[in-house]
């Protein structure tokens, strides 16, 4: 049989897009590990500074915490968002899907710096505030497409599930959501993206990302630095949206 | 045996179905028909609540459902809908096997009893094992959703439109099959269906309803001749009811097989079969222009003739 | 429009919050001068007991209202929503007039977390209402000149001057001026080039189907890094270039400043111009555009007279989803010095001037909403009659 099994089996499967993916991440590691080795590059960029490779953290340190922050808050958003996708399309939840899905679609429109920059006030400086807008912000792209997602799916294939017996958690788990979850992953890949840049952003409320080295250069004037941390900010961006690529599930049909 | 007493939907204060009284004995195919929104799908909801119904009770072997965890309740009755609502998802396997799993049956009984209701339903299974939904046509797609409707083995079968959405050739093809399954299978079927010809076929009992009521519940045979009111006899269309009349007949039942027969050579001309319905006849003969032709049993030998005056009379008894 | 007599537990839960927020958060707080830090004050303190009782009055009357309510009640909740939040501004006068007196010209009052709450939920009720009656754009107009204009009125009579947020814009309102001039020029110059080369992008998408994966390809990579990234990458060719011919720093072409934010933002665009504007133009029915050529229309006129008319509410689309990323990227830009009102976020997040920040992040997101708003009007506009095609 030449079919493929659906839908996450299929990631599994040796397949051109993990080993791109595998590039990727040889890059991103290689980029870390190797910054500091490219010195007489860096000086020449920016002959005038005493200083050229970043030192106030190591490379790897920043970016572990800014994949930390990222998955911290994406963790949660998902829970928030798929959970209030799940609970407002069934019994009372449904007299909340008209405003959840309003307010989901409005709230895209509010610029992420925006939302990150509201949280000062409301938290102060530091992780906690660029953990909360994360989380609000990544929330609202999973929950739309968790809703688009079990909206999508046709109305017979929930009925007959019914029909045939399933119970409701039976028909959630084994018919609504495998269905829907290519949309949510969407969802999900849309988010984590847009967080990826926000945390970078974070730096300047104090988180410490990859966006630290940016800023640092932008203030000090050091070329250097900046680069150094727009490569890596970048390098993580890629490698992770391949990521998610790979594990996006294709369709039948 | 399924019983509706009394039975009564509301849908926001409307009734979509009032007072419904209706009786399918074990082994019966009981058709609905009715224009759209007369309540018949609503009916066949209700039986294995996927719909509360308000008022009334309905008795399944004479029990009320509502005694019954609708789970359960739903495990032991098949269900069939026209879009088929094969799961997306699953093979073709999986999705026959769904009922039998849901019930726990062991995997290797689960594998044998999806085996033989491909076998049953014309599906071969190298080739269907493992192909999904959308890779069916659909017709292969409403054979897969009637063996996922067959495969715990229920009593009771409810099927709503499950051909309405295929092309003549292709649910002519299925209505042929469904009859070959139900003679051997004798389930407890309740059909749910807009099309006159196909309840006309396929039941033992034909229901009409218009605006939630059961209008007329009769054999397909006392439907044609006794029409119970001017919507009935609209829905059976007034012209061709002799034409459909001579539908339900069978040869056999007209020509007597004399053994005499037996031996003589039809002389080059059509020949009819004994299960070829009186209709078939008919236009037999309009077409060869002949008005008498000879009949042959399932062996291939010539049995009788029929004439048009046999078949004339036949729409003229028991009026 | 009728509505069934049902209650509605969302128009429960939100006026329930919005009493817990109002009787559980400090509702405003009160700063000597720019630097200390405010003491807040409850809702009592801030209002005295006539002012909380009518404002807890009015939500907890939205509340029993939630109850078996029907579509002429819906009205009513609508109606006393709208007035609630346009006098919310009253409020935060009266507040001033209480705590602020006349001879402190520095001490100002600052927006609690039960006023925002109040606020944010206030909009929920109206959004959720406006829904369930299917109410048209023109009352969402309405409601918004009510509250906005109660809003102007109470500014411009210089009633909420003890306001830390206007404060803060007094003092630097000239500069105000020049960040939303800037903000508006960056967004209109990356959103205009980005059209222009975004619909000759997608034109030939359209005659070369085999471009089309390349060319979203290298878009959606673009896409995928980070806006701050893609500045600082920008920064290094650009200042080389400007080092190489002094002659462009006339210009402005500088390593930081407008030239990389524009060149950024010009990126980050053409992904969704060049998508939509692409589905647009090939999802007008083949049958229309063979109807065109049948009845003897040139090619060119086919496309100009036909296809693209037909397109334009999907194209229209794009360019709200353009604009709205623009519009937050720009601030964004203030980092390498583009300005726009990304300078008043940063400066503020610099000083820790939480008043400073909201008068950069607030504009930003009206920026945003009012953008989407007009798009989403003109799409509307121009798809009136012709819903098949837009929904495409």
């Amino acid at each position: 049989m030449n079919q493929r099994p659906y839908p996450l089996a299929a990631a599994w499967q040796l397949n051109p897009v993990w080993l791109i993916t595998l590039g990727w991440v040889l890059c991103l590691g290689l980029a870390v590990w190797g910054m500091p080795h490219l010195e007489g590059f860096f000086r020449w960029l920016e002959p005038g500074q005493r200083q050229v490779i970043y030192q106030r953290d190591a490379f790897a340190f920043l970016l572990l915490n800014h994949m930390q922050l990222v998955a911290v808050s994406a963790a949660m958003a998902i829970v928030i968002g798929v959970g209030t996708g799940i609970i407002v399309t069934r019994g009372w939840g449904r007299d909340f899907l008209p405003l959840v899905s309003q307010v989901a679609s409005i709230g895209q429109t509010f610029p992420p710096v925006a939302v990150l920059a509201l949280s000062v006030p409301l938290l102060g400086f530091g992780a906690k505030p660029v953990i909360l807008s994360l989380v609000l912000y990544g929330l609202l792209p999973i929950m739309r497409n968790t809703l688009v997602g079990l909206n999508d799916i046709d109305p017979a294939v929930r009925e007959s599930a019914r029909g045939m017996g399933m119970s409701p958690l039976q028909v959630l788990v084994r018919v609504e959501l495998p269905l829907a979850l290519p949309v949510m992953l969407a969802g999900i890949r849309t988010s984590v993206t847009i967080n990826i840049a926000t945390a970078a952003i974070g730096s300047t409320i104090g988180a410490r990302t990859l966006g630290d080295p940016v800023i640092a250069g932008l203030i000090n004037g050091n070329l250097a630095y900046t680069v150094q941390g727009a490569v890596l900010i970048g390098l993580l961006a890629v490698t992770v949206d391949q990521l998610f690529a790979a594990i996006t599930p294709k369709r039948h049909g | 045996m399924i019983e509706l007493i009394g039975v009564t939907k509301l849908f926001g204060g409307r009734a979509a179905v009032r007072d419904l009284h209706l009786t399918v004995p074990t082994g019966a195919f009981c058709a609905l028909v009715g224009t759209s929104g007369c309540g018949k799908s609503t009916t066949l909801r209700m039986i294995n609540k996927l719909l509360p119904h308000d008022g009334g009770q309905i008795h399944i072997d004479g029990q009320q459902i509502s005694q019954f965890n609708e789970q359960t309740l739903r495990r032991r009755i098949g269900y069939a809908i026209q879009s088929t609502g094969l799961f997306p998802h699953w093979t073709v396997a999986a999705n026959i096997g769904l009922v039998p799993n849901l019930l726990g049956w062991p995997k290797a009984k689960v594998q044998e009893r999806t085996r033989e209701l491909m076998a049953l339903l014309g599906l071969d299974e190298g080739t269907f094992w493992h192909k999904y939904p959308s890779q069916l046509s659909g017709g292969q797609a409403q054979r897969v959703g009637v063996a996922r409707a067959l495969a715990a083995d229920p009593d009771i079968l409810l099927m709503d439109e499950p051909f309405g959405a295929l092309d003549p050739i292709t649910r002519e093809h299925l209505q042929n099959e469904m009859l070959r399954i139900q003679s051997r299978l004798r389930k407890t079927v309740v059909f749910v269906t807009h099309d006159m010809d196909e309840a006309l076929k396929l039941a033992t009992h034909v229901g009409v309803m218009h605006e939630g009521r059961l209008v007329q519940l009769a054999s397909p045979e006392t439907l044609l001749r006794q029409p119970a009111n001017g919507y009935v006899e609209s829905l059976l269309g007034s012209q061709d009811r002799g034409l459909k009349l001579a539908g339900l007949k069978t040869l056999a039942e007209v020509v007597q097989p004399d053994d005499k027969w037996i031996g003589t050579a039809a002389r080059g001309q059509t020949v009819l079969n004994l299960s070829d319905s009186a209709r078939t006849a008919l236009s037999a003969m309009l077409w060869s222009g002949q008005n008498c032709l000879p009949v042959r049993n399932e062996q291939g030998q010539l049995v009788g003739e029929v004439t048009l005056d046999q078949l004339c009379r036949l729409s003229e008894s028991k009026a | 429009m009728s509505v069934k007599a049902q209650t509605n537990r969302v128009l429960l839960a939100l006026p329930f919050a919005a009493l817990a927020a109002l009787w559980g958060l400090d509702f405003v707080s009160v700063q000597p001068n720019r630097i200390m830090p405010g003491t807040g004050q409850s809702l009592v303190a801030a209002l005295g007991w006539p002012g909380a009782l009518l404002l807890s009055g009015g939500v907890l009357a939205i509340l029993l209202n939630a109850w078996r309510i029907t579509s002429p009640r819906f009205w009513l909740t609508l109606a006393l929503a709208t007035l609630l939040l346009a006098l919310l501004p009253l409020a935060l006068h009266w507040a001033a007039q209480r705590h602020v007196p006349a001879d402190q010209p520095i001490a100002r009052i600052g927006l609690g977390a039960g006023f925002w709450a109040l606020v944010f939920l206030l909009c929920l009720m109206i959004i959720e209402v406006l829904q369930r009656l299917r109410a048209g754009t023109h009352w969402r107009l309405l409601v918004m000149a009510v509250v906005l204009g109660s809003l102007f009125w109470f500014i411009s009579t210089g009633r909420l001057d003890e306001l830390a947020l206007l404060r803060e814009y007094q003092s630097r309102s000239r500069q105000f001026g020049t960040a939303l001039r800037g903000h508006l020029m960056l967004v209109g110059g990356a959103v205009g080039v980005s059209l222009v080369m975004g619909f000759g992008l997608a034109v030939q998408i359209l005659r070369r189907p085999s471009w089309q994966k390349p060319v979203l390809g290298v878009l959606s990579f673009f896409q995928t890094i980070p806006s701050l990234a893609l500045f600082g990458l920008l920064i290094a060719p650009l200042s080389a270039l400007s080092a190489q011919f002094p002659w462009l720093q006339q210009f402005g072409i500088r390593g930081i400043g407008w030239a990389p934010a524009v060149l950024a933002l010009i990126g980050y665009s053409l992904l969704p111009m060049v998508r939509n504007t692409w589905v647009a133009l090939d999802g007008v029915p083949a049958g229309v555009m063979e109807a065109a050529r049948g009845m003897g229309m040139s090619p060119l006129q086919a496309f100009v007279r036909v296809r693209l008319p037909l397109a334009v509410p999907v194209v229209l689309e794009g360019v709200r989803i353009t604009t709205i990323q623009a519009i937050g990227l720009t601030a964004v830009a203030a980092l390498i010095g583009a300005g726009g009102f990304g300078t008043f976020i940063f400066q503020g997040l610099g000083q820790a001037a939480n008043e400073l920040i909201l008068l950069g992040a607030i504009p930003t997101i009206l920026l945003a909403l009012l953008a989407d708003m007009i798009f989403t009007a003109l799409a509307a506009l121009t798809a009136g009659y012709r819903k098949e095609v837009a929904t495409s």
